[in-house]
C-alpha cells in the first residue's frame, strides 16, 4: 500500500505543473499575448496602426476609386479590367459584392482593431507620460480618420471602439451617424490635446495637434458645425507651423516630402519589401482617365492645371497625372505620399465656414480663398463677382475641386453639399440619388447574426 | 542461465555476428535420454515437417522432419517439451516417464486464439469487442518494399494504403476507414511500441514548389519491416478512444520482435532484385508528332487567315497572321517527308532505367528465463527507376527485456540513419517535374549534342513553341539530396506490486534530424532562356525531439468465473522542433556547390513546440468468455488547444457476446465460434495548428522621418481561446463466426462515424478587425461495412490459405461554416476545380462536361449558343449544365455550367491473398483493388491537348481531321492555338482510376529438415518474388492510385506528374540457425 501512495504521490505532483507544461506561446512568432506590455512594444503597435493606411485598400490605392472615379474627376473605360469593379463604381452599378468595397471597409476595420486594441491596453503599462499621451493621440488620430472616412462612405456602421472578440462582433450593430461623428470629434479633440505640435528626425511624419485640429475642423464643416468650424481651424491658419508652398507643385515632388504645407500624409517609399510602395495613382495605358469636365472647370493659367495632365512613366505602359508622377522602382512600385491634409484644403475649409456663418463682403473669407487662388496663379475673387453666400459656397467648393483635384476629396464635397446628382450628370451618368452611399458588402452582412436588423443601405 | 564473455567466447558460431551489439548467448548441455514422437496438426492428423522441439529451460532443441517424426535428447534436468511451428499455438508437454511424446498442434490461424496488440495492452482475439485489424510479421515477411505500410496495402478491410508515388523511401497515404477531416490532417496515429508518434515529421522536408508539391519523403520508412511483429490497426472509435485526441483516423500500433524464452536464433532475411517501371505511356513517334505538329500549326493558320494553304511558306504566313505559333518549324520538315533514320527520341526511356534492390537484415534473438533479447541490422538499397534517384537504409535494433524477481527493466533502441536522391517528379514542365518533361518533350530532339553535352532545342525553340527543359539533364543535373537520421527507443520498468497489480513507467523519444540540400547548376539552362543559368541552392535543417513519459497501473484476476482487466495511467509528451534554412544564389561555378560559395539570398528559422498531458482510464470485464464489456476513458490537455478548452474527454464503451459458448449452440459442430460485438466511442484528431488558438502578430512596417523603414506590429489573426481537436463519435457493430472447425472464418463490421467541429476558416464580420477565423464548425459523416473472409484448409501434404477482405465507405459532408456555402478550391491550374458541398463527398472534381467534338458545320450552326464563335468543326462540344438561375439555359457559359464530375473516393477497395503450400514449397499470390474513384488527370492538358506544341498520348491519332474523317468522335482536332473551349478543364481530362493489381506473387522452396540438419540450419528457404507484375486498369497515366495533393482532403486526386511505380523482380533468403 506504501508504495501505491508514492505512487499516487508522484502522480500527483506530476500533474501539478501541467499548467505551465500546456501554456507554450509561439516562440518564433510574436504574438499579442506577450505583446502590449512595454512602451516599445506601443511604439511597434502605433507603427502598425498607421500601416493600416498604407494599405492598397485604402490610401494605397482603392480610395483612389471609391472617391475619385465615383466623383466628376476621374472615369473608367475599362469594363474588362478586373472584372469591370472600378468601372461599376464609376457608373453607379456596382453590386454588393463589389470586392473593392469590400476590402476597403475590411481595411478601415483592420486599423481601426489596431486603435482600439493599444487604447485598450496602453492605460495599464507604465511609462513616459508624454510618450503614452502621444501614442494614445496618435491611435485616437488614425482612428478618427478610419471612422470618418467609413461613415462618409457608408453612413451608418458599427461603431466599435473596443478590440472584441470575434463571436461578439457577430453581434454588432449599424450605430447612427451622430454618434459616431460624436465619436470621431472626441477622438480628434483628445488627440489634438495629446500631440506634440511637431517632431523632429525619425518621428517626422507622425500626426500633429495641427493635424488632429485640421482634421476636426474638416469634420465639423462636413457636419455643417461651423461655428466650431471656425473657432477649431482659425489655429491652425494662424499658426506657423503650416504654410502654403509658393510653387503648388512643389506639395507634391517626391523630393520635397514633409513639406510645411502638409499636415498629415500617408507615407510611402519605393522598393520596401512590405508593401511600403505603392503602384501608380490614377496610371492608365488605354487613353486619358480624366473626367472633361475637371479640365475645364481650370482656366488655361492656373498652375494646377498641369498637375491633373499624365505623364507617361518611363519603363511603363502606364500614364499617370503629374501630381503622382514617380519613377519606377526595380520591383515597379513608386513612392509617392498621399496628403490627407494640407494646408491649402485647411483654408478652403476655413473660407467655406466663416462664409457658412456669415457672407461678408470681401470679408476674411475671401481673402482666404484668394491666397488659395493667388498661389494658383489665377485671378482673386471680389465681392463684385460673389454677391452671395450661396455664390460664394459655390465658388469655394469649385476650387476645392481644383485645388484638391485626385486627392480624395470631391465625391465628399459633393455629397455633403447635396450636388452629387447634378454634378454627375455632367459626365453624362444618371446617379440614383440613393447611391451617395455605397452598398454595405454583402459578405460583411452575411456575418452578422441578425442580417435584417444590421441591414443594407437604402436603394440596394 | 545467463552466461559471461569466455562462455561466448567458446560459442563461435556467433561470433561473426555480434559484433557491436549486445552479447548473449547461451551454453551447450549435455544429454541424458532420448525421446522421439510425432508432431501433427491437430485438426488434421497431417504430420508437420519442420517443427521445432525445445526442452524448456535449455537450449536443447531438435526439428522434426518431413514426415513429423523428431528425436531429442534430453537432458537430466529437462522435464518439459515446447512444440512450436509456424502458424500454430505452441505446446508445451510434461514428458514424465515417457519416451515416446507426440504432440498434436492447433492452428493458431484460428484468429480467435491469437493475441492481439490493443492499445496499452494485449488481448486474446477471442475477447476483443472493438473492430481491430492485424497483420503478423509473416504476412508482411519477404516483399521487396522499403517500409511495412505498402506491405500493408490490401491486408486488412477499411485501411486503405494507397502509393501515390513510385519513388524510393516515399510517403504513402493511409486512410483508416475514410476521411473525416477537411482542413487537419487524415492519417492514421503510429505508435511503435508504446510510443505515439508525431505526424510533424512528414512535412519537415518540405518541398521545392509550392505550387507543385512534393510528394513528401516516407519518414516512417526508417522501421525495417523484418522487426516488425505484428501491426495492429484500431479501427473504431471505441479501440482507439484510448488514445483520445489523436485516435479519429485511426491508429496503428507496431510491435516489434522481442526475444523469446529458448534456444538462441540467428536469422539472415535478404533479397536482391531488380526493378523497372511498370508502365509506359504509349506517346508519338518522331514522325507521328511531326505530322500531327504541322497539321496543328496549319489549322491555327487557316483559322486566322481563311484564304491561306497549309502549303503557304512562314514568310507568307508570316504576311498573314504574324503569330509565331503558325510558323512551321524547320526541324520538323524532314520528318513530314519521312526521311528515314532521323532523331527518334523515347523521352520515357531515357529517364527510366533498370534499377537494383537489395535488402539484407541479420538479426539474432533469444533468451533464458531472465533475460530476452532480439538484436538486428538491416541495410536496405533501392535504387529508382528514374535515374539518379534512390534511397538507402542503415538501422539497427535492440529490444532487451530482463527480469529479476518481480522487477522487468527493459530498452528498446532503433537508430537509423536513412538517406534520399531525391528527383523532382510531381508537376509538369513549368514545375521541372522530369515525369511531366519526359511525355512533353518532343521526339525529334536528341538527349545529347553530338559533342555530348545535353540537348536543350526544346528550350527557347521559337516559333511559338513551349519551352521545355531537357528531363535527362534535369534528373542527373540537380543534386537534391536529404538525409534522416533517427533514434526512436525507450526504455521502462515494471514492478508487480501484488498479484494480478503492477505498474509500469516507460520513458521513450524519438529523436528526427533532417538535412536537405539542394543545388541546381549552372549548366542547367531555365525556361526561355538559352545558355548558362544563375545556379541556386539551398539547404534545409530540421530537427525534431519528441519524448513521453508514462506511468500505467495494470490489474488483472480472475474471481471464478468472472475475469476483471483495469487499466490506469498518466503520460506526458513534448515536441520540439528547431527549422533553419538557406538560399543562395550567384554561385561563381559549379565546382563547389555548398551554399558558402555563393550569395547567400534569404534565410529564416523557425522553433514550434507542442506538447499533451493524458490521463487514462479502461476497465474490462468478461463473464466466463461468454458476455465481454469494456470501458475506457481518455482526457487529454494540450498546448494546441485554446484556454477555454484546453482538456478534451474521450469516452467509449464495447461489449460483446461469445453466443457459441452457450448451451444451445454447443453442440452445433458445424459452428466453431459466433462473437456478437457492438461499440460507441469518442475520439479527436489532434493535426491541429500548434499555435491556431493564439493571436500571431505580423510585421506591418510603415516609413516615417527622412525615408526610414520602421517596424509596426500588428495582430494577423484572432485569438480563437475555444479552438479545439475534431471530434468523431463513432458506432461500431459486428460479428466474428467460424464455420468447420475454424476452417472457415467470416468478420462483418458496419460503422457509422460522425466527424464534428472541424476546423475551417470561417469568416466574419470585418468590423472584428479580421476577415476569417479558424474555429471548430464543420460536420462529416463517414459509414461503411467491411468484410473479412479467411479460409484454410488442407488436402494431404497440400495446404491452402486464403484471406480476402472487401471495404466500402460513404464520405458525405453534413455541415460547413455558418452560411453553409460549398468550400470551392483550385488544384495545380485555376480551371481544374474542386467543391466541397454539404451532402457530397469532400473535393469532389467540378468542372465542365464534355460531349465528344463538333463532327461537322452543321452540328456547330444547330447550337451557336452553346459554343464560342471561334469554335470549328473538330473542336470539343461542351454540355448546357445550368445557368444563372440554376437549370439549363439553352447556353454554354464558363460561368454557371461547371457541375460535379467524379470524386477520389472509391466506392469499394478489396484485398485477396491466397498462399499454397505443398511440402517444402510455397506459393503467394496477394491481389489489390479499388474501384469506382476517378482521377483529374492534369498531364492531358499538355500530353493530349492537341496542340503538337510537346509530344502526345498515342491517342492522338484517333483525332478528327475532317468532316469525312472524324477520329473517333472523342479526340479534338490539332491546333496550335485552341479554339474553342478546348483548353478548359472538363471530363475531357477525367478518368476512372478504377484499378485490380496483382501486387505480389511469391514461390519459395524450403529445404527439407534432414538436409538442414546436416549443415547445421533450422530453416532455409529461397524464393522469387515479384512486385506489381500485372496491373489492370483503363487509366492512362502511370498509376491509379495517383494523388497529387494526398494532404489535401479538399482537392485530392489530381495528377499532375507522378513517380511511376516499379515492378520488382527479386530473389530472397531466409535463413536461420
Amino acid at each position: 500500500m506504501k508504495k501505491i501512495t508514492l505512487l499516487v504521490a508522484l502522480l500527483v505532483s506530476l500533474s501539478a505543473c501541467q499548467k505551465d507544461f500546456l501554456d507554450l506561446k509561439p516562440l518564433s512568432q510574436p504574438n499579442a499575448d506577450n505583446f502590449y506590455k512595454t512602451a516599445n512594444d506601443f511604439g511597434n503597435a502605433v507603427n502598425g496602426a498607421y500601416d493600416a493606411l498604407q494599405s492598397a485598400s485604402q490610401y494605397g490605392g482603392d480610395y483612389n476609386t471609391v472617391i475619385e472615379t465615383r466623383s466628376d474627376n476621374v472615369l473608367d473605360n475599362d469594363p474588362s479590367s478586373g472584372a469591370g469593379l472600378r468601372y461599376n463604381i464609376d457608373r453607379f452599378i456596382e453590386p454588393t459584392t463589389n470586392s473593392v468595397l469590400r476590402d476597403t471597409w475590411g481595411s478601415l476595420y483592420t486599423g481601426i482593431n489596431r486603435c482600439n486594441l493599444i487604447l485598450d491596453k496602453i492605460d495599464a503599462v507604465t511609462m513616459d507620460a508624454t510618450l503614452k499621451s502621444r501614442y494614445k493621440g496618435e491611435a485616437q488620430f488614425i482612428r478618427a480618420l478610419s471612422y470618418f472616412n467609413l461613415v462618409r462612405l457608408w453612413g451608418k456602421v458599427p461603431l466599435v471602439l473596443k478590440a472584441g472578440s470575434t463571436p461578439d462582433a457577430r453581434s454588432y450593430v449599424r450605430n447612427e451617424v451622430a454618434d459616431i461623428y460624436t465619436a470621431i470629434e472626441k477622438d480628434l479633440t483628445d488627440a489634438s490635446a495629446g500631440l506634440p505640435a511637431t517632431y523632429t528626425g525619425a518621428d517626422i511624419g507622425r500626426a500633429t495637434s495641427g493635424a488632429a485640429k485640421g482634421l476636426l475642423g474638416k469634420v465639423y464643416v462636413t457636419e455643417k458645425k461651423y461655428d466650431l468650424a471656425v473657432s477649431t481651424l482659425k489655429d491652425v491658419v494662424n499658426g506657423t507651423t503650416f504654410r502654403l508652398l509658393p510653387n503648388v507643385a512643389d506639395v507634391f515632388s517626391v523630393a520635397n516630402k514633409n513639406n510645411a504645407e502638409i499636415l498629415f500624409a500617408v507615407k510611402f517609399k519605393k522598393g520596401g519589401l512590405q508593401g511600403e510602395g505603392h503602384g501608380s495613382w490614377y496610371g492608365t495605358s488605354i487613353g486619358d482617365n480624366i473626367e472633361p469636365s475637371l479640365r475645364a472647370a481650370f482656366l488655361p493659367a492656373d498652375k494646377r492645371l498641369p498637375l491633373t495632365v499624365q505623364v507617361p512613366v518611363p519603363t511603363s505602359i502606364n500614364a499617370v497625372p503629374r501630381k503622382f508622377y514617380d519613377e519606377l522602382s526595380g520591383t515597379n512600385d513608386v513612392g509617392n505620399d498621399f496628403p490627407v491634409l494640407r494646408f491649402a484644403d485647411v483654408l478652403l475649409l476655413y473660407a467655406e465656414a466663416l462664409n457658412e456663418v456669415a457672407y461678408q463682403v470681401d470679408g476674411e473669407a475671401f481673402k482666404t480663398l484668394n491666397l488659395v487662388r493667388t498661389r494658383a496663379g489665377v485671378p482673386s475673387y471680389t465681392g463684385a463677382q460673389l454677391t452671395t453666400k450661396e455664390a460664394f459656397r459655390t465658388a469655394v467648393i469649385n476650387e476645392r475641386r481644383l485645388e484638391l483635384a485626385l486627392e480624395n476629396d470631391r465625391w465628399f464635397d459633393l455629397v455633403r453639399t447635396g450636388t452629387a446628382v447634378d454634378a454627375i450628370k455632367v459626365t453624362g451618368i444618371t446617379m440614383p440619388a440613393y447611391r451617395t452611399l455605397y452598398p454595405v458588402p454583402q459578405s460583411e452582412i452575411d456575418t452578422y447574426n441578425n442580417k435584417t436588423t444590421f441591414g443594407q443601405n437604402q436603394g440596394y | 542461465m545467463m552466461i559471461s564473455l569466455p562462455d561466448y567466447a567458446r560459442n563461435r558460431r556467433l561470433k561473426w555476428l555480434l559484433a557491436g551489439l549486445f552479447l548473449l548467448a547461451v551454453q551447450l548441455s549435455y544429454a541424458q535420454s532420448s525421446i522421439t514422437g510425432t508432431v501433427t496438426d491437430g485438426a488434421t492428423g497431417e504430420g508437420l515437417a519442420g517443427a521445432t522441439i525445445q526442452v524448456k529451460g535449455t537450449n536443447v532443441g531438435a526439428t522434426s522432419d518431413a514426415s513429423g517424426k523428431y528425436q531429442i535428447s534430453l537432458p537430466a534436468t529437462g522435464k518439459v517439451l515446447v512444440f512450436s511451428f509456424i502458424g500454430y499455438q505452441p505446446l508445451e508437454i510434461t514428458v514424465g516417464s515417457r519416451s515416446v511424446v507426440d504432440a498434436k498442434l492447433a492452428s493458431s490461424d484460428n484468429a480467435l486464439s491469437e493475441v492481439i496488440v490493443v492499445g496499452y495492452g494485449v488481448q486474446n482475439r477471442r475477447d476483443v469487442t472493438t473492430a481491430i485489424g492485424s497483420v503478423k510479421a509473416r504476412d508482411l515477411a519477404n516483399q521487396p518494399v522499403a517500409s511495412f505500410d505498402q506491405a500493408l496495402a490490401a491486408k486488412i478491410a477499411g485501411v486503405q494504403v494507397t502509393q501515390t508515388s513510385g519513388a524510393p523511401g516515399a510517403a504513402l497515404s493511409v486512410r483508416v476507414r475514410g476521411t473525416g477531416s477537411i482542413s487537419a490532417g487524415n492519417d492514421p496515429l503510429y505508435v511503435v511500441d508504446g510510443i505515439p508518434l508525431s505526424r510533424d515529421t512528414k512535412f519537415a522536408t518540405g518541398g521545392t514548389s509550392t505550387q507543385f508539391p512534393d510528394n513528401p519523403i516516407n519518414v516512417l520508412s526508417t522501421l525495417n519491416t523484418d522487426d516488425i511483429e505484428s501491426i495492429e490497426v484500431l479501427k473504431d472509435a471505441s479501440a482507439a478512444a484510448i488514445y483520445g485526441s489523436r485516435g479519429s483516423n485511426g491508429v496503428v500500433l507496431l510491435t516489434t520482435k522481442r526475444g523469446k524464452e529458448g534456444k538462441t536464433v540467428v536469422s539472415y532475411d535478404s533479397y536482391i532484385g531488380t526493378q523497372t517501371v511498370s508502365k509506359k505511356i504509349d506517346m508519338l513517334n518522331a514522325y507521328e508528332y511531326a505530322q500531327l505538329s504541322y497539321e496543328a500549326k496549319n489549322n491555327a493558320y487557316v483559322d486566322r487567315n481563311p484564304t491561306g494553304k497549309p502549303t503557304d511558306s512562314n514568310d507568307i504566313r508570316n504576311k498573314g497572321v504574324g503569330a509565331p505559333s503558325t510558323l512551321i518549324q524547320p526541324e520538323i520538315v524532314p520528318y513530314l517527308s519521312n526521311q528515314p533514320g532521323l532523331t527518334n527520341t523515347d523521352w520515357q526511356d531515357a529517364i527510366f532505367r533498370s534499377a537494383p534492390i537489395q535488402n539484407h537484415t541479420i538479426s539474432v534473438s533469444g533468451g533464458k528465463e531472465n533475460v530476452k533479447f532480439y538484436v538486428s541490422g538491416n541495410y536496405m538499397d533501392q535504387r529508382g527507376v528514374v535515374i539518379n534517384s534512390g534511397f538507402k537504409r542503415y538501422s539497427a535494433r535492440a529490444n532487451v527485456d530482463i527480469k529479476s524477481g518481480r522487477l522487468t527493466v527493459g530498452v528498446n533502441l532503433n537508430p537509423t540513419y536513412s538517406y534520399h536522391d531525391l528527383i523532382k517528379a510531381e508537376g509538369p514542365y513549368l514545375g521541372e517535374g522530369v515525369i511531366g518533361l519526359a511525355l512533353q518533350m518532343a521526339p525529334i530532339f536528341p538527349v545529347y549534342n553530338a559533342d555530348g553535352s545535353y540537348n536543350f532545342g526544346n528550350n527557347g525553340w521559337g516559333y511559338g513553341a513551349t519551352s521545355i527543359l531537357n528531363p535527362v539533364a534535369i534528373a542527373n543535373q540537380v543534386s537534391d539530396k536529404l538525409s534522416q537520421l533517427r533514434v526512436l527507443g525507450n526504455t521502462y520498468a515494471q514492478y508487480e506490486i501484488t498479484k494480478g497489480l503492477s505498474y509500469r513507467l516507460s520513458l521513450g523519444a524519438d529523436v528526427n534530424s533532417f538535412q536537405r540540400d539542394y543545388y541546381r547548376p549552372s549548366t542547367l539552362e531555365i525556361r526561355d532562356r538559352k545558355g548558362a543559368s544563375v545556379p541556386t541552392g539551398f539547404s534545409r535543417a530540421q530537427n525534431f525531439v519528441n519524448w513521453l513519459v508514462e506511468n500505467t497501473l495494470n490489474y488483472n484476476r480472475s474471481f471464478g468465473v468472472h475475469n476483471i482487466s483495469a487499466l490506469a495511467g498518466f503520460s506526458s509528451q513534448k515536441d520540439r522542433r528547431v527549422a533553419n534554412e538557406l538560399t543562395a544564389t550567384n554561385f561563381p561555378n559549379d565546382l563547389v556547390q555548398t551554399l558558402n560559395a555563393g550569395q547567400v539570398s534569404s534565410g529564416s528559422s523557425d522553433v514550434q513546440e507542442w506538447s499533451l498531458l493524458s490521463y487514462i482510464g479502461r476497465v474490462q470485464y468478461d463473464y466466463n468468455g461468454k458476455y465481454l464489456l469494456s470501458a475506457a476513458v481518455r482526457a487529454d490537455g494540450s498546448s494546441r488547444f485554446g484556454k477555454d478548452n484546453r482538456w478534451g474527454y474521450f469516452p467509449s464503451v464495447s461489449a460483446g457476446w461469445n453466443v457459441s459458448q452457450e448451451t444451445f449452440l454447443k453442440s452445433a459442430t458445424w459452428l466453431s465460434d459466433l462473437k456478437l460485438r457492438a461499440s460507441y466511442g469518442l475520439t479527436g484528431n489532434f493535426q491541429i495548428p500548434n499555435y491556431g488558438s493564439v493571436s500571431l502578430l505580423g510585421y506591418q512596417n510603415y516609413i516615417l522621418g527622412s525615408e526610414a523603414i520602421v517596424s509596426g506590429l500588428a495582430p494577423i489573426n484572432s485569438a480563437n481561446d475555444k479552438l479545439k481537436w475534431e471530434k468523431t463519435a463513432m458506432f461500431d457493430i459486428g460479428f466474428d463466426v467460424s464455420f468447420l472447425r475454424n476452417r472457415l472464418n467470416l468478420t462483418v463490421d458496419y460503422y457509422n462515424a460522425n466527424t464534428s467541429d472541424l476546423l475551417l476558416n470561417v469568416p466574419v464580420p470585418r468590423a472584428s478587425g479580421f476577415s476569417t477565423e479558424l474555429q471548430n464548425i464543420g460536420k462529416v459523416n463517414n459509414q461503411g461495412l467491411e468484410f473479412t473472409l479467411g479460409t484454410r484448409q488442407t488436402f494431404g501434404r497440400f495446404r491452402w490459405e486464403a484471406s480476402a477482405n472487401i471495404a466500402g465507405n460513404r464520405n458525405k459532408v453534413i455541415a460547413l461554416g455558418p452560411s453553409g456555402d460549398p468550400i470551392i478550391v483550385a488544384g495545380g491550374v485555376a480551371g481544374a476545380q474542386f467543391i466541397t458541398q454539404i451532402g457530397h463527398p469532400i473535393g469532389e472534381y467540378y468542372t465542365y462536361v464534355n460531349d465528344g467534338v463538333y463532327k461537322n458545320q452543321a452540328e456547330l450552326d444547330a447550337n451557336p449558343a452553346l459554343h464560342v464563335s471561334t469554335a470549328r468543326p473538330g473542336d470539343f462540344k461542351f454540355r448546357d449544365v445550368s445557368g444563372p438561375n440554376g437549370v439549363p439555359d439553352g447556353k454554354f457559359d464558363l460561368s454557371s455550367d461547371r457541375t460535379v464530375t467524379g470524386s477520389y473516393f472509391p466506392k469499394f477497395t478489396f484485398g485477396f491473398t491466397n498462399n499454397f503450400a505443398y511440402r517444402g514449397f510455397d506459393l503467394g499470390v496477394s491481389v489489390q483493388g479499388v474501384q469506382g474513384h476517378k482521377i483529374l488527370n492534369l498531364l492531358r492538358r499538355y500530353v493530349y491537348n492537341m496542340e503538337g506544341n510537346g509530344n502526345l498520348f498515342r491517342g492522338a491519332l484517333d483525332r478528327w481531321q475532317s468532316p469525312d474523317n472524324p477520329g473517333n468522335g472523342v479526340v479534338n482536332r490539332a491546333n496550335r492555338l485552341a479554339s474553342g473551349s478546348n483548353g478548359e478543364i472538363s471530363t475531357w481530362h477525367i478518368e476512372s482510376g478504377s484499378y485490380v493489381r496483382i501486387r505480389t506473387i511469391t514461390l519459395g522452396y524450403a529445404l527439407p529438415t534432414a538436409l538442414l540438419q546436416k549443415i547445421r540450419l533450422t530453416r532455409a528457404r529461397l524464393y522469387v518474388t515479384t512486385q506489381n507484375p500485372f496491373t489492370f486498369t483503363k487509366y492512362m497515366g502511370y498509376n491509379p492510385e495517383v494523388n497529387s495533393r494526398p494532404d489535401s482532403a479538399l482537392s485530392s486526386g489530381e495528377d499532375y506528374g507522378t513517380y511511376p511505380l516499379p515492378r520488382t523482380t527479386s530473389v530472397g533468403l531466409n535463413l536461420s540457425f
